[in-house]
């Protein structure tokens, strides 16, 4: 199981939002695939993933703010 | 290029250093601009005089007006194994060249963990000689504050030729300061007369970089000086002794290292303290001191006299009255006996 | 194919290896910074191997360079042992500095390497310092000096290329044009069309190259050096690059468009040599996959070996000041 996490990519600040995910509970997922996009105080971007598996939980709803570090996502 | 008569002035002992040197070490080799001219002028302050023709072109290297690829190639070749020797024409200038001083040869040899080594010196003539504020600012505090940076500042000629071979010789980046006033001991008008002419051995000789010189001992008063105000603190001093006041005057001699241990000694001797820098007052090296001097006693007087915060004007009643002189010192001197 | 026909097999495997080392590196340091192992930032140049491979190939251990920000490449291709780069980024005390320098600072005398210069166009005054002792002392060492379309703006890119044709010191000057500084295109902060243009006013030859073509890179810059090397003299080169990523960690790269990014990835320097040398025959693809998983194992273990370093110690932390 693996735990990813929101990776560091504000300029000023830790905190970053999500605008959409691109994957559901069941996706099949590659290192390197597209898993959201989220706002930073410097842009829109995008989150890939470090690791390979299957979506089992997504933590953060569409919206919502999280910090860098903590989980959102969590692969099987 | 010895004379008979061993009393030389400034110019000549600085030249008599990167004589010896160069003929010592094939990898000694001088770049500034009008340095390297046959019967030229050997750079603003004839400091050079005479090396291009013992020494050839190739090793005094005249270079054109590009301050930041003369400190550059003083940088690369002494990282390559050279022993570099640049000047600039006016301390002024160092500004056009911070970021080579500042971000590369002071910090290679860190940001390597040791691999690379810096052995380059930087000689910049320093000090207020009524040309006005982009040729008279006496920045030497600036490069104090450095981490990997030597400075070190003679006062006469004695210690100008020893510093100057001891800088050559040394493995870090070095920047030497020269007064203008003191390199052929010209005076001022108002001032007494300067000896910074002095006897010059023979002899290979160097002073230690890091060590400051007790020029005048005394058990009252600790007069800490540099460059030019060595000088003026000598004849305030000699004043001073007529009202019953025994000076203790220090010459730095280097900025860095400092020689804390020389300093601290005299201030727990004399528990009073003068410090006399042309710098201007706010983050002069004077505030380093004092706050050095704080921190290591209590109970004990500290004063600086320095340079107004104003840009140093033209005229040459404002220019004295903005920098140190022998009735400021005198009139501290007094705030620090009532 | 002419351009092979000079070089060896061996050669010729040995540059697709140091550019495959380069990206498989660079990829991996660039998920590790999305996991958090990493600290500080990264500036990374996938896509601009073929420059550094090119230019190092043709370089002695003992030829220095001088790089800038964007280290890795450079470094890697000029000799550095992946294990001390992989160090240096975990901020370990086995690092090529001691983790004293970090990512922007690599350095190894060995292997010709001198810190590498963060202030934009610096690497450029310090290069003709380097080439002014191989002059002076009549080594036949030569100088590269690595640097951006930004540093051409500099006054370093001025005073550097100025004093090294005056004195015809043997230095290349090597500039990456990857179109953008940081997030600012070229186009757009330059008066004048290419960056080899600029060379006439320092009476230096310059020659512009496809970046993303190891070989005509190779090509070039061995003239180039060769040149100084004999009769001493700056060349510039430009070599038109792109960096698939953005100007470091933090940066979302919305000054790019897609066709330019798809436009640039076409012209991938790794995949099109690989393709190239399988064509003529010179390598299989079994011998590619091998380089392939050697240059692999060879990462995937110094990332374990860094892991498991040991950190620098703050009694060490006055060390080399002076």
């Amino acid at each position: 199981m693996v735990e990813i996490a929101m990776p560091d990519l504000g300029q000023t600040t830790d905190e970053i939002k999500i605008i959409s995910w691109e994957v559901e509970v069941g996706d099949k997922v590659d290192k390197g695939d597209m898993l959201c996009s989220v706002e930073t105080d410097k842009a829109t971007t995008e989150v890939e993933s470090y690791a390979s598996g299957v979506v089992k939980e997504i933590k953060v709803e569409e919206g919502e703010v999280v910090k860098a570090g903590s989980t959102i996502i969590i692969l099987e | 290029m010895s004379t008979n008569n061993r009393n030389l002035s400034m110019a000549e002992a600085l030249r008599e250093a990167l004589y010896e040197e160069m003929k010592e070490n094939d990898e000694v080799f001088l770049m500034g601009q009008d340095i390297g001219t046959p019967n030229g002028w050997g750079g603003p302050f004839t400091v050079c005089r005479g090396l291009v023709e013992e020494f050839g072109s190739e090793r005094v290297r005249n270079v054109p007006i590009s301050e930041k690829a003369i400190v550059g190639c003083c940088v690369g070749s002494a990282m390559m194994g050279m022993k570099p020797v640049g000047e600039v024409q006016y301390s002024d200038f160092l500004f056009t060249c911070m970021d080579e001083i500042v971000n590369e040869a002071a910090k290679m040899r860190y940001m390597s963990n040791g691999q690379y080594k810096v052995p380059m010196v930087f000689r910049a003539p320093t000090g207020a000689t009524t040309r006005g504020a982009q040729h008279a600012q006496s920045p030497e505090g600036m490069f104090m504050h450095i981490p990997g940076l030597k400075v070190v500042a003679p006062s006469n000629a004695y210690d100008g030729k020893g510093l100057l071979k001891a800088a050559i010789r040394d493995d870090s980046p070095v920047l030497f300061f020269e007064h203008k006033l003191l390199y052929g001991a010209k005076n001022r008008d108002e001032s007494d007369e300067i000896e910074a002419n002095t006897h010059v051995p023979e002899d290979d000789y160097i002073v230690p970089l890091g060590k400051a010189k007790i020029k005048k001992s005394g058990n009252d008063i600790t007069m800490i000086s540099l460059l030019y105000t060595v000088h003026l603190a000598l004849q305030a001093a000699n004043i001073l002794k007529d009202d019953g006041i025994d000076s203790e005057v220090i010459d730095l001699r280097s900025l860095a290292p400092l020689d804390e241990e020389t300093i601290m000694k005299s201030v727990e001797k004399t528990k009073k303290v003068l410090i006399i820098e042309e710098d201007n007052k706010t983050l002069g090296w004077g505030a380093e001191i004092a706050a050095l001097i704080a921190e290591n006693f209590q109970n004990v007087k500290i004063k600086r006299v320095a340079a107004l915060d104003v840009p140093i004007p033209f005229a040459p009643n404002l220019e004295n009255y903005v920098i140190p002189n022998k009735e400021n010192i005198l009139n501290e001197v007094e705030k620090i006996f009532v | 194919m002419k351009k092979s026909r000079k070089l060896k097999k061996e050669r010729l495997l040995d540059i697709f290896r140091d550019m495959y080392k380069i990206r498989y590196f660079e990829d991996e340091v660039y998920y590790m910074f999305l996991e958090g192992k990493l600290p500080g930032t990264v500036h990374q140049c996938q896509g601009q191997e073929a420059v550094a491979v090119g230019v190092c190939s043709a370089l002695r251990k003992n030829d220095f360079i001088t790089s800038t920000h964007r280290s890795h490449g450079h470094s890697l291709a000029k000799g550095m042992a992946v294990d001390k780069a992989m160090a240096e980024l975990f901020a370990k005390k086995s690092g090529c500095c001691g983790a004293k320098g970090g990512s922007m600072h690599f350095a190894d005398i060995e292997n010709g390497i001198i810190p590498s210069i963060a202030v934009v166009g610096e690497g450029l005054i310090i290069g003709p310092g380097l080439a002014l002792a191989y002059s002076m002392k009549n080594t036949d060492q030569v100088a590269v000096t690595f640097f951006g379309d930004g540093a051409v703006s500099t006054g370093a890119f001025h005073e550097g290329i100025n004093i090294s044709s005056l004195w015809e010191l043997p230095i290349v000057f090597v500039c990456e044009n990857n179109q953008y500084a940081a997030s600012t295109s070229f186009d757009s902060m330059s008066p004048v069309e290419n960056v080899v243009d600029r060379a006439s006013a320092y009476n230096i030859p310059a020659f512009k190259v496809n970046g993303m073509d190891v070989l005509e890179v190779y090509e070039v810059a061995n003239k180039a050096i060769s040149k100084a090397r004999s009769t001493g003299g700056p060349t510039l080169i430009e070599c038109e690059t792109f960096r698939y990523k953005g100007h470091s960690r933090s940066d979302p790269q919305q000054y790019k468009d897609k066709d330019e990014v798809e436009f640039w990835k076409e012209r991938d320097p790794i995949d099109n040599y690989k393709k190239l040398l399988i064509k003529k025959e010179i390598v299989s693809e079994k011998e590619i996959e091998k380089i392939e998983k050697e240059v692999e194992e060879l990462i995937k273990d110094a990332i374990k070996k860094a892991e498991q370093a040991e950190k620098p110690s703050v009694e060490e932390v006055s060390n080399y000041v002076y």
